[in-house]
């Protein structure tokens, strides 16, 4: 009874995350994963989301699920510090939920929180050595399904090394078991030469910035993820207790960000360092540490203060509803438009404009004749045929 | 549930075997006909000139495009604008001697 009071309660605290992010609109990440356009990362999790387009409420359905899988992923959590007091143990479940790593990624549609459940699990098995001796295929299926899910959980693959390694079964195995994942999904690579120019571009999108701004950047990932105080303490337990799957990965991680920083990969930092702090035991003794990291994250949160506008593609799709033709879009647009808009959609071309019933300009576009201004603000313009 | 934990127990290696089988076929009939894409850098620029002047034409993003063939002296490429709802697929034969 408990514990379904508990779940339901962190329930409510997914759904108003998921919520929380709706209002903000759809970006452009969240629409490419939905519609299941085809890079950057492999097809299985945007392939399952596309498949729920036929949905009119498929956005903040995923927002919903998405949610829900990094908040009441808490009981992996609590059931990693089974060897804590209880107090720990709600200490580190306290530490997992209301990170700002959490709280500003849970109720997204993106991959990285995917990533940091995944990486969560396999560090759950590192210690559950007879469940991982009698399911070892079903959790090589899983390693698969992580693998076709996002790219990023190579930067876990020494935890799930260690997992198959010290499994019972012939090191022989094990080595399929962890090697015959990845060789798939670089046959997969090579089937889709966009996913190899989008790693190019996102690898090198960074080296305009100078050496100390690039680790500050990653400085920052790692205090967003942890809050502050787990960030800390997870970090002191991985070094003090040798965790060096752990410490590779997260050597990995720091790499990985090095070379392309993204805000939303601070959750990936959180798994590892709920491995670290849950061996920190002295540490989550402290009702003080959730209260600083409550102070933290709430620092954190109120630099994302919260939208009611929505996204102006929405707006935009809501005023041409009615209107039935092309629509050609002018200037750099993302993918939420492909989402929002109904009617087929181009990019802007002078050959095109014969078919077009609407020019939707970002931000704005000279007069054209037989074209009449529909909507107009200071970040886009709505031009439709006149009769 | 007790007998689906068995019999996924019972039958996991055949699983995960079937899974590694049909993806290695499954990638490489999709990798073998576009293959000269990573051998040759003279049908990588004809495939890349393709692709530009096909999304010009088309308006379309380029991650809209996709090539189903890539030969010496054949291109086949497709396209499927992704917008919301079912998203059909078409394609354009290319003949290299043409450019």
């Amino acid at each position: 009874m408990k514990s379904l009071k508990s779940i339901i309660g962190l329930e409510v605290i997914a759904i108003f995350l998921a919520v929380f992010h709706g209002f903000g609109g759809l970006k452009t990440d969240e629409a490419k994963y939905l519609l299941n356009i085809p890079y950057p990362h492999p097809p299985l999790a945007r392939w399952i989301m596309s498949v729920t387009e036929w949905m009119p409420i498929q956005e903040m359905f995923w927002r919903i699920l998405l949610a829900t899988l990094v908040i009441q992923s808490v009981w992996f959590v609590i059931d990693i510090g089974r060897d804590l007091s209880s107090l720990q143990r709600r200490t580190l479940g306290f530490l997992w939920i209301f990170s700002a790593g959490t709280l500003l990624q849970a109720g997204s549609i993106m991959m990285a929180p995917i990533t940091a459940f995944q990486a969560l699990v396999f560090v759950w098995l590192l210690n559950k050595k007879v469940f991982v001796n009698r399911y070892s295929a079903l959790i090589g299926i899983f390693w698969i399904a992580s693998l076709f899910t996002a790219y990023q959980i190579i930067l876990f693959s020494p935890i799930v090394f260690l997992v198959f390694w010290k499994t019972n079964l012939k090191k022989r195995l094990a080595l399929v078991l962890f090697f015959v994942p990845i060789i798939l999904l670089a046959f997969y690579t090579l089937t889709n030469p966009f996913v190899l120019a989008s790693m190019v571009n996102a690898g090198t999108q960074n080296i305009h910035l100078a050496y100390h701004e690039q680790v500050l950047r990653i400085f920052y990932l790692w205090i967003i993820g942890g809050s502050g105080c787990l960030s800390v303490i997870g970090l002191w337990g991985m070094i003090v207790r040798r965790q060096w799957a752990i410490i590779a990965s997260l050597i990995l991680l720091f790499a990985y960000t090095f070379l392309s920083y993204r805000p939303y990969y601070a959750i990936l930092f959180l798994p590892l360092l709920i491995a670290g702090a849950s061996s920190s035991s002295k540490l989550l003794n402290s009702y003080f540490i959730r209260f600083i990291t409550v102070i933290i994250t709430a620092f954190f949160v109120s630099l994302y203060p919260l939208s009611f506008q929505g996204s102006i593609a929405r707006t935009v799709a809501n005023k041409i509803e009615n209107i039935e033709g092309v629509v050609l879009i002018k200037g750099i647009f993302g993918h939420e438009w492909q989402y929002e808009i109904s009617q087929p959609l181009r990019v802007h071309k002078e050959s095109l404009v014969e078919y077009a019933e609407v020019i939707v300009c970002i931000p704005m576009c000279e007069e054209r004749i037989g074209f009449s201004l529909m909507f107009d603000n200071d970040d886009v313009q709505v031009w439709i045929r006149s009769n | 549930m007790e007998k689906l934990g068995v019999t996924l127990w019972q039958y996991q290696w055949h699983f995960f075997s079937i899974i590694c089988f049909v993806l290695i076929i499954l990638f490489l009939v999709t990798l073998f006909p576009i293959h000269s894409l990573y051998t040759s850098s003279l049908v990588r620029e004809d495939a890349k000139k393709i692709l530009i002047e096909s999304s010009e034409k088309y308006g379309l993003p380029r991650s809209d495009f996709s090539f189903a063939i890539v030969k010496k002296d054949y291109i086949k490429l497709c396209r499927r604008p992704h917008q919301k709802g079912k998203d059909n697929l078409y394609c354009d034969d290319f003949y290299i001697r043409d450019f």
